[in-house]
């Protein structure tokens, strides 16, 4: 008896250490409740795109990172988002939707922050970069707290971004 | 079994110590340098004892209690060993004496101050906060303010918006997630003095006549520093004069908040700015009479050889819509919840013919149609403001190939919300918006001065939308657009130099864009990087080149992250070459345009 007590007390005490680290802080990154569709979801990891600046080119360093909460698009996003020399501060991804080929990304109303051009390349090719490493998908929609934009500085987002494959 | 018990125990707590992570700390809105840095641990944010100076304290360490004092507070805390190095818990020892804390990004933790009390009394304005405060007073011209930057402080969304009844013209905001801002308007230049009274508070006390409270009162503020939001404090909104400039110096401070396609040629406008917002007696005067329509008063009309404005005031803010539809011979607009005075009066200027205005009921909403008969096609600027309007009809020109011909639409980039990019923080802080205007000002003028009737798409700190940018220009069938911008990255000093934009598959705004990059090439001593077309940024193009319907190009001068670029587009002087540069490659384009004919 005294044995079984002991492994039920290990478990509880794994289990909480397990959901502490998993669990998402109040000023982190949201998770976003991503729908993700079909193959997508079947991902065990996803590759995090982190802009890099060659010969006047923007790049991308990869990190390859295991998918969290079941939902590889937020984790792409939010792994991204966690870029503090890209991304403004604060944004987070509220949701994520798949239909058909094109995925909408909801994002919060931080990333409507001051872009110059160049700020807003980056920003654009690393979300754009980020959705192409899935097949599934083509094309990018932006919104901000659930409506869609049409820009986030000069470039035009009235329609979808094509996903860029690298 | 128990060997088992505490190892499994031991792994149990292995996430907590996995779940730490480097972070950086800014205090009192100044990022400090951690060398060993700090470690987030949870929602707590260790540093190293050897930073506690940084912070400006004095502190005892006993075993493993440690306490903490300050003038008049005292921290006691437990020191704890991370990664071999003793640290002390910041948020907590913040929290006990008397300052706030938050993440602001996972990584980043934010030490900071809360306002206690605003108040005003005798020609005094006094602040108290909970935890120390360092405030910078400087003085903003045009119009003249007096701004006291608090920063580190942070105070509710909820705080009362302005010390009403006080009459100092005082207003208040958080300026940024870091630094609350205190502006007053400066009228007849009174002196102003700061008292610091303690670590805790001081006073402005001002000399001048205008700012001589009446009585006495304050708001206390019940600050949570969660929920401190940026927002900029506006100037003061008074009714500002339209912004077309045919042949005409610049006004000082015009302003233009631009319609809004909806759809083709047909275009509406909110008649309240976000800049409205700020103008708090308005805003209660506003809520008040929610329900009342705006009274329109009777219209000013002015005209001259190439431009009609008429200003038309209003009892109260405008509220809804205003709806602008052209047609051919023809241009209608109409006001939303507001009532007119009936009146028509004609015009033997050759320009236009008639206008008329009158009030009529849609509904239980009293709308007023305005109506200009007008000959021959115009260029059209709208600036709706807090308590008037202002629609100012531009010749357009008979002949192209010379500039004074011209319609040209100048557009600075961004304004208001939108501060496109920015250098530093805190009152150094430049952002990219304040240099596209002070330049696009400058282009503006020389392109007046040589003839051009000239639009800016806004001529003040405000925002008007792309699409609104757009349509301005294609409601003005301008025959150029140029938008000034500057550029930036995230790597400080990797990138320098000029681009000139301009939508692919645009012959004409190609060549338009080369002829101007080429002049700027020339003066700028920067690196040039030539004319290039908008879908190299992006697929789809600039929103703003893509959509205009004439040669348009939009211009990066320099980059505001590079100290060699950002030295030069904050001279005025550089601004004064590139505007000579643009209006050099305006003309070099007409003149290649009228050789090619």
């Amino acid at each position: 008896m005294k044995r079984v007590f002991a492994v039920v007390v290990v478990l509880l005490l794994v289990a909480g250490g397990v959901v502490y680290f998993l669990w998402p802080r109040s000023s982190g990154s949201n998770q976003g409740a991503a729908t993700p569709s079909g193959s997508i979801n079947q991902r065990d990891t996803v590759t995090i795109y982190h802009p890099t600046y060659k010969n006047d080119q923007i790049g991308f360093e990869k990190n390859p990172i295991k998918v969290a909460d079941g939902n590889p698009i937020a984790t792409a996003i939010n792994g991204m988002l966690r870029e503090p020399k890209l991304f403004p501060a604060g944004v987070q991804l509220l949701d994520s939707k798949v239909e058909g080929d094109t995925v909408t990304l909801d994002f919060s109303k931080e990333l409507r922050a001051g872009y110059s051009t160049d700020e807003e390349e980056a920003v654009l090719k690393s979300i754009s970069t980020s959705m192409g490493q899935f097949k599934e998908l083509n094309k990018v929609r932006i919104f901000v707290e659930g409506k869609p934009i049409d820009t986030l500085g000069n470039i035009d987002l009235s329609e979808p971004m094509e996903v860029e494959r690298q | 079994m128990r060997k088992i018990v505490v190892l499994a125990a031991l792994l149990a707590l292995c996430p907590w110590i996995w779940a730490q992570e480097a972070c950086t700390v800014s205090y009192l809105g100044k990022r400090l340098t951690l060398d060993p840095s700090a470690s987030r641990l949870g929602d707590e944010c260790f540093v190293p004892l050897k930073h506690l100076s940084l912070f400006g304290w004095k502190a005892n360490a006993k075993d493993t209690r440690l306490t903490i004092r300050t003038n008049d507070r005292k921290a006691e805390v437990f020191v704890r060993t991370i990664d071999g190095v003793d640290c002390f818990p910041l948020r907590a020892t913040a929290q006990l004496l008397g300052a706030t804390s938050a993440w602001t990004d996972p990584a980043k933790l934010a030490v900071l101050t809360r306002i206690e009390w605003i108040g005003a009394s005798d020609g005094e304005l006094s602040i108290k906060t909970t935890y120390s405060v360092t405030p910078k007073m400087f003085t903003l011209k045009a119009p003249d303010r007096l701004v006291i930057d608090l920063p580190g402080v942070v105070a509710s969304k909820e705080a009362p918006p302005a010390l009403k009844g006080v009459g100092l013209g005082v207003r208040y905001a958080q300026f940024d997630a870091e630094t609350f801002r205190i502006v007053c308007d400066l009228v007849g230049q009174p002196a102003a003095k700061l008292r610091q009274i303690s670590e805790h508070e001081f006073k402005i006390q001002w000399t001048g006549a205008q700012f001589q409270a009446r009585g006495s009162t304050g708001f206390e503020v019940a600050a949570r520093h969660d929920e401190a939001k940026p927002k900029v404090v506006a100037a003061a909104v008074k009714p500002k004069p339209p912004v077309v400039q045919a042949k005409v110096e610049p006004q000082p401070e015009p302003k233009i908040d631009a319609p809004k396609p909806e759809p083709q040629d047909e275009v509406t406008t909110p008649s309240k700015t976000a800049e409205h917002e700020t103008e708090q007696e308005d805003a209660a005067q506003d809520t008040a009479d929610e329900t009342k329509p705006a009274k329109l008063g009777k219209p000013v009309l002015t005209s001259d050889k190439d431009a009609f404005v008429v200003t038309i005031p209003a009892d109260r803010l405008l509220k809804g819509k205003t709806s602008i539809k052209r047609k051919e011979h023809s241009l209608v607009l109409e006001i939303p919840n507001a009532t007119a005075d009936e009146l028509e009066q004609s015009f033997d200027d050759g320009f236009v013919e008639k206008f008329k205005s009158a009030s009529k009921l849609v509904g239980q909403v009293g709308r007023v149609v305005l109506e200009f008969a007008i000959k021959g096609p115009v260029g059209v600027a709208f600036s709706p403001s807090a308590k008037q309007l202002a629609i100012t009809l531009t010749r357009k020109p008979a002949k192209a190939g010379k500039i004074s011909d011209q319609v040209i639409v100048v557009d600075p980039g961004h304004g208001g919300t939108d501060s496109g990019a920015h250098f530093g923080s805190g009152v150094t802080r430049l952002d990219e918006k304040t240099v596209n205007l002070a330049t696009a000002k400058k282009v503006a003028k020389l392109l007046s001065n040589a003839g051009a009737a000239v639009i800016l798409t806004r001529s003040d700190d405000s925002y008007p939308s792309l699409k609104d940018r757009v349509a301005t220009a294609n409601l003005s069938e301008a025959t150029m657009f140029v938008s000034i911008h500057h550029n930036s990255n995230k790597l400080a000093n990797s990138r320098s130099g000029t681009f000139t934009y301009y939508h692919s598959g645009g012959a004409q705004s190609k060549k338009l864009a080369e002829c101007i990059e080429k002049e700027i090439a020339a003066v700028s001593g920067l690196p040039n990087h030539g004319a290039k077309a908008d879908t190299t940024v992006h697929k789809t193009g600039m929103h703003v080149l893509r959509n205009t319907k004439m040669p348009a190009v939009l211009v990066e001068v320099g980059y505001i992250n590079h100290a060699t670029d950002r030295e030069k587009i904050t001279d005025e002087e550089f601004q004064n070459k590139v505007a000579e540069a643009v209006l050099k490659g305006v003309e070099a384009y007409l003149k290649d345009a009228g050789e090619s004919q």
